[in-house]
């Protein structure tokens, strides 16, 4: 391809531009025909159809051949990640903290409790369920006693 | 990003599979339904680590049965399973074992309909 401006007619550019549209230049002519568009002032709409597909064409390149890496990246990521893990870590300790604390609801016949009312209706439940537990833990006891001097009767020798 | 993302992922993961619910049917009881009946009163309280759910019933058969249908339910989970006729009523009390702790759970029921019922146990134990 011919580098200088002057030396290309409007005609010669144009058909380069549809060559260009058609994918039939290879990278470094495309490379050479937008450095002509750049310099030139031709004016057609198949010119300027080319010089927005490029500049559309070099914004996405741009965007592509960005620096990914840093020196900081991978530092940083692992900080992030620490962190967030820690963070994660440290809410879950507080909802286990928020548990921790005495949290009262009682509903009496269809209607809720204040707090302080609920507080003693649920410890005299409490209470009653320790109760409930003794009783049926003495009830087992005596049960077992029986089985026990049960079997031992049978086995006595006659 | 992908490395963050997989790590959160794991770890709400391994989360999840450590700590198993026991998803019991006498749970389910409370899930609000008798919150405005008449004949209950229903309390939860949670204190240092543990957690206990009660419901105490006035004459009401249906709320009772509903209670004992759940309690059976649950009873092929139960490490311990006791149900004796006392003087003052019928004691059913069952001790199922998840994530390493004991949940309580009991029902008294009286002769005119009523009872008294609780769930049990360390926080843990529910999650």
């Amino acid at each position: 391809m011919k580098y200088s401006e002057n030396q290309f007619t409007i005609e010669e550019v144009e058909k380069l531009c549809q060559l260009y549209m058609d994918c039939q230049l290879s990278v470094l002519e495309e490379t050479e025909l937008e450095y002509v568009l750049m310099q030139s002032d031709f004016d057609s709409p198949l010119i300027n159809e080319t010089k927005e597909i490029m500049a559309v064409s070099r914004s996405f390149k741009l965007e592509v051949s960005k620096p990914h890496k840093n020196v900081w990246s991978w530092p940083l990521r692992v900080a992030a990640c620490a962190a967030i893990v820690l963070e994660t870590f440290a809410l879950f300790q507080h909802i286990n903290i928020n548990r921790d604390d005495s949290n009262c609801i009682v509903y009496v016949a269809g209607k809720r409790a204040s707090a302080k009312e609920a507080h003693i209706i649920a410890e005299a439940d409490v209470a009653k369920m320790q109760q409930f537990m003794q009783v049926v833990n003495e009830q087992q006891a005596q049960e077992e006693a029986k089985v026990e001097q049960f079997m031992n009767h049978i086995n006595q020798p006659r | 990003m992908k490395r963050f993302a997989i790590i959160i992922l794991c770890l709400t993961t391994a989360m999840a599979v450590f700590a198993k619910p026991p998803k019991l049917n006498v749970e389910k009881l409370f899930d609000g339904r008798f919150n405005s009946s008449k004949s209950v009163t229903i309390s939860i309280y949670k204190n240092n680590g543990n957690y206990y759910r009660g419901m105490t019933v006035e004459n009401n058969p249906d709320i009772i049965k509903k209670i004992a249908d759940a309690i059976e339910k649950d009873a092929p989970r139960a490490s311990n399973y006791s149900d004796h006729q006392g003087s003052d009523g019928q004691y059913t009390s069952l001790q199922i074992n998840n994530n390493g702790e004991t949940i309580y759970i009991g029902l008294q029921r009286d002769r005119h309909g009523g009872g008294f019922f609780f769930i049990q146990g360390k926080e843990k134990a529910f999650k």
